[in-house]
């Protein structure tokens, strides 16, 4: 009994410190603190911190990150706000969308001539209003990766911009990758929604159509359910199945990264990390395949913004006309990301040719980018359902229910939800 | 004779099974906290790296790890301090006084009530009641709420009405005060339900994700748990930085145990047997 109040109160001790660390907070006399809400740890290499880091030593400010993962940031950013406990700046991919009233109006303290529109329009989200609540920051593509080493083992050439493969001659190839060219997978596809998507569009299919001044649920579409059909089957043949039908948190990108996939559709984000990775086989990046009503890429990324309510907001701007009104500094933050740029005056001129190569084929997936994408995105469909669409897709590709049933289903819901009509 | 050797047999070999079964995932994280991310999903998978690596310790260790665990540790053992003097007075309140005084046992049975109600159902008032006290982002917001457990409670209960009434009773002819007689006299009797729910209460603090994460929003005051899932990120998981990261975590939990297992048995009987 002695011994263990004795172990108790020495590990007490040990860790009693920790509260004259939690519960103090320096306040600012000297340099300033700018917070800053990530959404993972960052890597040594990540191109943000660099650049905020960089910002901290020229300007003798610091940077405080915190990072609050992104499934967790939905449960999290609204008890911050209600506790008045915000952070000065926040990267992210959708917590402007979603509380539209907590952020600042941007284009009251940038020139927002500077930026590429349509990365404001994708990144901002914002189709409503002409307020620019979230600035460029990560610009992004969907894109197709390859194992080069396997195609040259199995005697594929690697399709170039100009004569791109279609849906049928990619699947062939995946076959052909599986059966000669020593890979386990011949293709893997990020579970997400959004690379899912792209063959839809490619389809000629969409979540949804312009209806009016509103919208009509178009997701059950015949060229949807033809879309969703070839999917499955794919997944049955030349795909790790598990990661659609949700067997497994594998990330298919550690698949790729350790030769077992032939083809890999994902974004440019990878870019950094597998050029930093990847040592063991060749690799690059190659035209997206082109469907029945043509080609499909779906932009994205992530902003910077700040919210309207922090101590630090005046900081934060601070920091953003730094980042991009210097066009050096964003230049650095380009080269360190090695992705598509936001700013209309800096663009990325890498040195390695193998970069160059990739990098010009990243940039053609640009022009691929869809009308009926757009339309989608301008209906925020994502507001009503997000994740349960892709339970839909992960349902029929398991093979609980049809591909019709599952995207009757869906249609239906968001149908209900949205108020809109269900497309004829 | 001969058919309880067989059957001691068949049950040492289930438990070695069992043990096996209990170890193993704990080997493999161990093992694959040591590979190279290339490794970890290499089919067919291996136990052992061919190129081990430190990497990803030393990467966590500079992210500020250690910061982590003393917000777990001080998180870990302050509440489970306060857990053990409540659980244990209540528990003695309890048992010695339900000839007492009138309708202890009811209070006992709306304790017991309170188990019913998933913990889930009470995040949102208790978070509003945290943010009120002007606990948000404090680490008291988290140590608070859950000081106070049922099963504390009645592990302590129990034990207390295993012990014979006339040891109280012989205590306060001899002039002992109560505060004396829960001390000096029950405590020490009930010394091995502190070891158990001790073991149980720093396990629980240790493991808590939600709580923390609802609570404290600034990175200074983030505990073990919160550190390790922000190595998952929107488009990809850091599961070499993970893997170590788990690793040193569940270090303290195993210490905890080691030392204070041999009475952990005692304990549960005490508190499950008797009385």
């Amino acid at each position: 009994m002695k011994k263990l109040g004795l172990f108790l109160i020495v590990l007490a001790i040990i860790a009693l410190p920790v509260f004259a660390n939690g519960q103090s907070e320096q306040k600012a006399t000297g340099p300033r603190t700018l917070s800053v809400l990530l959404s993972e740890e960052p890597s040594s290499g990540d191109a943000l911190s660099l650049i905020l880091d960089k910002w901290a030593a020229e300007t003798g400010n610091k940077v405080e990150r915190l990072v609050i993962p992104y499934d967790d940031q939905i449960t999290k950013f609204p008890l911050m706000a209600k506790n008045k406990d915000l952070p000065d700046l926040v990267a992210t991919t959708r917590l402007t969308r979603l509380y539209p009233d907590e952020f600042l109006d941007l284009s009251t303290v940038i020139n927002m001539a500077i930026f590429e529109p349509q990365a404001v329009a994708i990144i901002g989200q914002d189709y409503t209003s002409n307020k620019n609540l979230c600035l460029p920051q990560q610009f992004t593509i969907t894109n197709v990766y390859y194992n080069a080493d396997a195609f040259k083992k199995a005697g594929i050439e690697v399709p170039t911009v100009d004569d791109p493969w279609t849906l049928d001659e990619l699947y062939a190839n995946a076959k052909l990758l599986q059966e000669k060219g020593g890979v386990k997978y011949g293709m893997a596809m990020d579970a997400s929604r959004a690379r899912y998507d792209n063959m839809i569009y490619m389809n000629g299919g969409s979540i949804t159509v312009k209806n009016g001044n509103s919208f009509a649920v178009n997701v059950n579409s015949k060229a949807n359910v033809e879309a969703l059909e070839k999917f499955i089957e794919w997944n049955n043949t030349v795909m790790p199945k598990a990661i659609w039908a949700g067997g497994t948190n594998d990330n298919p990108a550690d698949y790729f990264k350790n030769g077992d996939v032939g083809i890999y559709f994902s974004g440019s984000w990878q870019y950094n990390g597998f050029y930093q990775d990847i040592k063991a086989f060749n690799w690059g990046v190659m035209p997206s395949p082109v469907g029945a009503k043509g080609p499909s890429a779906i932009m994205g990324g992530s902003g910077l913004a700040v919210p309207a309510n922090a101590d630090g907001k005046d900081l934060a701007i601070e920091f953003l006309k730094w980042f991009y009104e210097d066009s050096a500094n964003f230049q650095e933050y380009l080269n360190n990301d090695k992705g598509l740029s936001s700013l209309k005056d800096v663009t990325y001129s890498p040195a390695d040719p193998k970069v160059v190569a990739d990098y010009k084929v990243l940039q053609s997936e640009v022009a691929k980018v869809s009308d009926a994408f757009n339309v989608d995105e301008q209906s925020n469909w994502r507001n009503y359902y997000d994740n349960e669409y892709r339970d839909a897709l992960r349902q029929a590709v398991y093979g609980s229910v049809s591909a019709k049933d599952s995207l009757d289903d869906f249609a239906n819901k968001l149908s209900k939800k949205s108020g809109w009509p269900l497309a004829k | 004779m001969k058919v309880e050797k067989k059957t001691s047999k068949l049950l040492t070999a289930l438990s070695i099974v069992l043990a096996i079964a209990m170890i193993f995932p704990i080997f493999w994280l161990i093992c694959s906290s040591f590979k190279q991310p290339n490794e970890l999903f290499k089919y067919p998978l291996k136990l052992f790296s061919s190129d081990p690596t430190f990497q990803y310790y030393k990467s966590v260790l500079s992210g500020g790890f250690m910061n982590y665990v003393k917000n777990s540790l001080f998180l870990a053992v302050v509440g489970t301090l306060i857990t053990l003097a409540i659980s244990a007075m209540c528990g003695y309140a309890l048992a010695i006084y339900r000839f007492e005084i009138k309708y202890t046992n009811l209070v006992f049975a709306v304790f017991l009530l309170g188990t019913l109600i998933p913990g889930e159902t009470l995040t949102v008032p208790q978070v509003s009641v945290i943010s009120a006290l002007g606990l948000y982002n404090n680490i008291w917001g988290v140590i608070l709420p859950v000081v106070t457990t049922t099963t504390g409670i009645f592990m302590f209960r129990q034990a207390y009405m295993a012990i014979p009434l006339s040891f109280v009773e012989a205590a306060r002819i001899d002039g002992c005060p109560e505060w004396k007689i829960f001390t000096h006299v029950m405590m020490p009797l009930g010394s091995s339900s502190f070891v158990t729910l001790a073991i149980f209460s720093f396990m629980w603090r240790w493991n808590d994700y939600i709580l923390p994460m609802l609570i404290l929003s600034n990175q200074k005051n983030f505990t073990i748990q919160l550190a390790i899932k922000n190595f998952i990120g929107n488009t990809g998981v850091d599961w070499s930085s993970i893997l170590s990261a788990s690793v040193m975590s569940v270090i303290p939990v195993i210490v905890v145990f080691v030392i204070l297992q041999k009475y952990i048995i005692g304990g549960v009987s005490a508190g499950g047997v008797k009385g």
